[in-house]
C-alpha cells in the first residue's frame, strides 16, 4: 500500500495526476470523457457517453506484479444470499438453482449490459456466459471479462463495509494534507488506517459480557425511579402558585368529568401518534444504548450495560463537546441570519412598489418550497471546487475558494446554504407582523431624526422578536437537529482522527453516521439520548423563558 | 441634495434585491439547464453543451418515475386528510374544553416535537417491522401524519381560541351536543386554518426524506418520489445528473403549482394565532 500511495504522489508532485481533494468517480469519468486524462481506473458505467464525445477507448488487462504473477483485486459480485431465518428454505433453494442455470445467467448479462448496447455495466462471472457468442464478439466485454476471470469475489461480511468509513479519508489525507493543509506522514496515515479498521471489525465482533437482570436490581431499580418521580411530583405541588381563580377573561367551560372524557377521546388519536412515534422511540433509544445492538447481532444483542456511554466520554468526549458547540452556534447563526435578512427583506418589500414586490416575494419564497433534497445536491454541485460558484468567482480574478474542503469554510458554507433555505419563512412572518405594527412607531422614530438603520435594529426587530419569540425558539430547535446539512456536506471534511466527526457534523448527522455506515446502532442510541438531554433542557428552558416574556 | 441621496439609496436598495434574487435562483436554474442538457455526468463543471429534451422521456422509460410520483401524491393526500382529522379534533380539544390536565398535555405536545425524529429511525424500523408494515405507503402515511399533527397543534389551537366560544355556548343553549356543535358550527369557521393545516402537511409529506428512506427500501416502485430520485444518485455508479435533474424538476411542480395557487394560505397559517398584536 505504501509503495503504490509513493507512486501517485511522485506521479502528483510531476503534475501528471487529477488534483481534488473533493473528487468523486463522477468527476473521474466526467475529465476522461473530456478528454482531459489519458487514463482512469473506473469501470465502464459510462462507456456511451465516452462513444458519443468521441472517445476511443480501450481496457488494459491487469498489470504483472514485481513476483510475476497477476495481480487479483477484489470484486464486487452480484451475488444472491439467502437469510439464514427464511421461512420457506425449499422456495429460496429451488429459486437459486433457477436463477444459477446457465442460460439465466446468460439472461442477467445480457440485460445487464441492456442488450445489443453492450455497455459493460455487468460482467459475467459464469464460464459458459463468458465464453459465450454475446461476450467474446465485443473487445471491451471480452477484456472486462478476462479482467473478472482473476478477479477475487469480496467477502459478504458485516465487517466489509468497514474499510470504506475510513479509506478514502486516510487518503485524502495523504494526497491533499490534512484540514489545515499540512503534510501527512504517509506511513503514519496508512497504519492508523489499518489501526482503525482492525479496531472497529473487532469492536463488531465484541461480545460483550451480557448483564443478567436479576429481580434485586429490577426491585431496587424500580425504588429509585419511583423515589424520584415522587420527588419531582411533591417539589412541584410545593412551588404551586394558587392557580385556582377563574380570570373573568375565562370563556371555556369548568372542570367536569363528562367534558374531560369527551376531551380525552377528541386527543387519543394524537396522544396514540405521538407515543408511538415520539415518545416510545426515547425509550427505546434509552434502552438499545444499553445494549450491544449493531449490525453484527441484529438478533442476539443483549444488555452490556454503560459500555456505550463510557466509550463516548472517554474517547469520543473531545468529539462530543467540539460537536455540541458547532451544533449550538450553526444553529444560532442559521436562525439569527435568516431572521435578520429575511426580516430586512420585509421591511425592503413593504417600501418598494407593490407589482415588483410581488415579484420578489414570488422568487424569494422559492427556497422554502422546492424539496429540499434536491436543492442541497444543487448546492453542493456549486460549492465544489470547479463547481458553479467558484466558476463565477474566477471571471472576477478571485481565486476558487475551498468552500467545501476546508474546514472554516465548509462551515461557514453550511451555515449560509441553510440560511438560504430559511429566510423565506422569517421573510413571510415578518412581512404579516409588519402590517399589524401601527405606523406611528416609525413616524415618532423618523420625525424624531432616527437613521433608517437604527430604526431597523432598534425598532423593527425588537418588535417582531417579542411577537415570534416562541417561533424563533422553534426554529433554533428545528435547526439543531437539522438533518440536511448532511446531503450537504456529509459531515464537512473529516476530522483529523479517523472515525471522528467531521467539521460540519451536527449531533444527529453524526449519530445518523455512526448508526447507518459503521452499523453501530447501540452506540448511535447513546448519542441520541445525550443529544435528546440536551435539546430537551434547552426547550424546557426557553419554554420558560417564553411564557415569563408573553405576560 | 436630499433627492439624489434618496435616488442614490433607491437604486442601491434595488441592486441588492437583484442580486438577492439572483442568488436565490441559480440553484433551480441550474438544476433546470442541467435537465436539459446532454449526458451531464458531472455537476461540477459546465458540461451543458447541447440542449435537448431527451432526459424527460428518458426518466419515464428507464426510472419508476411515475410510479414515484403516485406514490407521493398518495402520500401526501392521505396524510393531509388524517393530520386535518387529528388535529381538529385535537385543536378543538385544547381550545375548547377545559378538562384535567390541559396545559400540561398541551406543554406536554409543544415539548415532544423537540425530539428529532431522525433519531428515531431505529426505533420505528422495529416498530414498523413488528407490525408489519415495513416498506408499506401505510405505515410512512402513520408517521408522517404523527410528524404534521405535532407541529401543527399549536398554530391550530391559537387560530381555534379565536373563534368566540359565545357560538358554541348558543348551540348547547339550543340542545345541541358537543359532536354537532363541533361539526357544524366550530369547523365551517374553521376553514381558513383547515386549509393551512392541510396544506402544511400535505408539503410535509411530501418533502419528507430521512423516514421514508428507512423505511421503504425494498421495491423501487413503492418508494416515494424524495427516495426515488435519490435512488438514481446513491446506488450505481455512473449517475446520470441530467436524468435526476429532470425528475426533480418535475417533482418539484406539484409543489410550486400547489404554492402559488394557494399562496393565501400557505402564508396566512403562520400567522394565525401567533401574533400577539
Amino acid at each position: 500500500m505504501l509503495a503504490y500511495v509513493e507512486k501517485i504522489k511522485e506521479l502528483q508532485s510531476k503534475g501528471l495526476t487529477l488534483t481534488n481533494p473533493n473528487a468523486t468517480e463522477s468527476h473521474i469519468s466526467a475529465e476522461f470523457a473530456n478528454g482531459r486524462v489519458a487514463m482512469i481506473l473506473y469501470g465502464l458505467w459510462n462507456a456511451s457517453i465516452y462513444k458519443s464525445m468521441g472517445i476511443e477507448y480501450g481496457i488494459s488487462p491487469l498489470p504483472v506484479g514485481k513476483n510475476g504473477k497477476v495481480s487479483k483485486p477484489l470484486a464486487t459480485v452480484q451475488g444472491f444470499v439467502i437469510n439464514r431465518f427464511t421461512n420457506d428454505l425449499d422456495a429460496t433453494k429451488s429459486f437459486l438453482e433457477f436463477i444459477l442455470k446457465d442460460e439465466n445467467q446468460q439472461r442477467l448479462i445480457e440485460a445487464g449490459n441492456r442488450g445489443d448496447r453492450k455497455t459493460g455495466e455487468r460482467n459475467p462471472a459464469n464460464i459458459s456466459v463468458i465464453n459465450s457468442k454475446y461476450i467474446e464478439e465485443d473487445t471491451v466485454l471480452s477484456s472486462l471479462s478476462n479482467i473478472g476471470f482473476n478477479c477475487e469475489p469480496f467477502p459478504n461480511v458485516p465487517e466489509g463495509p468497514i474499510w470504506y468509513n475510513y479509506t478514502s479519508t486516510a487518503l485524502r489525507a495523504i494526497f491533499y494534507g490534512d484540514t489545515a493543509g499540512n503534510e501527512v506522514d504517509a506511513q503514519e496515515k496508512l497504519l492508523e488506517l489499518a489501526e482503525r479498521i482492525r479496531a472497529d471489525v473487532a469492536l463488531i465482533n465484541e461480545i460483550p459480557e451480557k448483564i443478567d437482570i436479576q429481580a434485586s436490581h429490577v426491585l431496587i431499580f424500580a425504588a429509585f425511579l419511583a423515589g424520584l418521580i415522587a420527588a419531582v411530583v411533591l417539589l412541584r405541588k410545593a412551588t404551586k402558585r394558587n392557580t385556582s381563580q377563574i380570570s373573568p377573561l375565562d370563556r371555556t367551560e369548568k372542570l367536569g368529568t363528562k367534558n374531560t372524557m369527551i376531551a380525552w377521546a377528541m386527543l387519543l388519536p394524537l396522544l396514540l401518534l405521538l407515543l408511538v412515534f415520539y415518545v416510545f422511540p426515547i425509550f427505546h433509544n434509552i434502552y438499545l444504548s444499553v445494549t450491544n445492538y449493531s449490525g453484527v447481532n441484529l438478533r442476539d444483542y443483549g444488555i452490556v450495560g454503560l459500555t456505550n456511554y463510557r466509550e463516548i466520554f472517554t474517547s469520543g468526549i473531545g468529539g462530543l463537546a467540539s460537536m455540541f458547540v458547532w451544533t449550538i452556534t450553526f444553529a444560532f447563526m442559521v436562525v439569527t441570519i435568516s431572521f435578520i435578512v429575511g426580516t430586512a427583506l420585509a421591511v425592503t418589500l413593504d417600501k418598494v412598489g407593490i407589482r415588483v414586490a410581488k415579484v420578489y416575494k414570488l422568487i424569494f419564497i422559492l427556497p422554502w418550497v422546492v424539496p429540499s433534497v434536491i436543492t442541497l445536491l444543487m448546492w453542493r454541485g456549486m460549492l465544489e471546487d470547479q463547481g458553479l460558484v467558484n466558476q463565477i468567482l474566477s471571471l472576477f480574478g478571485i481565486n476558487s475558494v475551498p468552500w467545501l474542503s476546508h474546514c472554516l469554510a465548509a462551515r461557514a458554507s453550511s451555515i449560509i446554504v441553510m440560511s438560504w433555505f430559511s429566510f423565506p419563512y422569517f421573510m413571510v412572518i415578518s412581512s404579516s407582523i409588519l402590517k399589524s405594527i401601527p405606523k406611528d412607531y416609525f413616524e415618532v422614530a423618523r420625525i424624531a431624526g432616527a437613521g433608517r438603520l437604527y430604526i431597523f435594529f432598534k425598532i423593527t426587530i425588537p418588535l417582531i422578536i417579542r411577537a415570534i419569540f416562541p417561533m424563533l425558539v422553534m426554529s433554533f430547535i428545528m435547526q439543531f437537529n437539522q438533518f440536511g446539512v448532511y446531503l450537504l456536506t456529509q459531515g464537512g471534511p473529516p476530522g483529523s482522527r479517523l472515525g471522528s466527526p467531521g467539521a460540519t457534523d451536527l449531533l444527529i448527522t453524526y449519530v445518523f453516521n455512526t448508526a447507518f455506515n459503521t452499523k453501530r446502532y447501540s452506540l448511535a442510541a447513546a448519542y441520541s439520548v445525550i443529544a435528546f438531554c440536551f435539546v430537551a433542557v434547552f426547550a424546557v428552558v426557553s419554554l420558560r423563558i417564553a411564557n415569563r416574556k408573553s405576560y | 441634495m436630499y433627492n439624489v441621496k434618496k435616488r442614490v439609496g433607491r437604486i442601491l436598495v434595488h441592486f441588492i434585491l437583484l442580486i438577492l434574487a439572483v442568488v436565490t435562483i441559480i440553484p433551480f436554474f441550474f438544476v433546470v439547464l442541467i435537465s436539459l442538457g446532454k449526458n451531464v455526468i458531472d455537476t461540477s463543471v459546465f458540461f451543458v453543451k447541447e440542449l435537448t429534451l431527451d432526459n424527460y422521456s428518458r426518466l419515464f422509460t428507464e426510472t419508476r418515475f411515475s410510479n414515484w410520483l403516485i406514490n407521493s401524491l398518495l402520500l401526501a393526500t392521505v396524510t393531509m386528510i388524517l393530520s386535518v382529522i387529528v388535529v381538529s379534533l385535537s385543536a378543538c380539544a385544547f381550545s375548547r374544553l377545559r378538562f384535567q390536565g390541559r396545559t400540561k398535555l398541551f406543554n406536554f405536545v409543544l415539548l415532544i416535537q423537540v425530539f428529532p425524529l431522525t433519531l428515531s429511525m431505529v426505533s420505528i424500523f422495529r416498530i414498523f417491522l413488528a407490525l408489519g408494515l415495513l416498506n408499506k405507503i401505510e405505515g410512512l402515511i402513520i408517521v408522517d401524519s404523527a410528524f404534521a399533527s405535532a407541529g401543527l397543534v399549536l398554530i391550530a389551537k391559537g387560530y381555534f381560541d379565536t373563534i368566540p366560544y359565545s357560538l358554541d355556548e348558543a348551540a348547547m343553549i339550543d340542545g345541541a351536543n358537543r359532536f354537532r356543535i363541533l361539526t357544524q358550527i366550530t369547523l365551517p369557521l374553521a376553514k381558513p386554518m383547515i386549509a393551512v393545516v392541510a396544506i402544511q402537511s400535505f408539503v410535509i409529506a411530501y418533502n419528507e426524506y430521512a423516514i421514508a428512506s428507512t423505511v421503504m427500501t425494498q421495491k423501487l416502485e413503492a418508494m416515494p418520489l424524495a427516495v426515488g430520485l435519490q435512488s438514481m444518485i446513491e446506488g450505481q455508479f455512473g449517475i446520470n445528473w441530467s436524468v435526476y435533474c429532470a425528475g426533480a424538476v418535475l417533482g418539484s411542480i406539484p409543489m410550486l403549482v400547489l404554492f402559488y395557487s394557494l399562496q393565501k394560505y400557505f402564508i396566512g397559517g403562520l400567522t394565525e394565532g401567533s401574533v400577539k398584536a
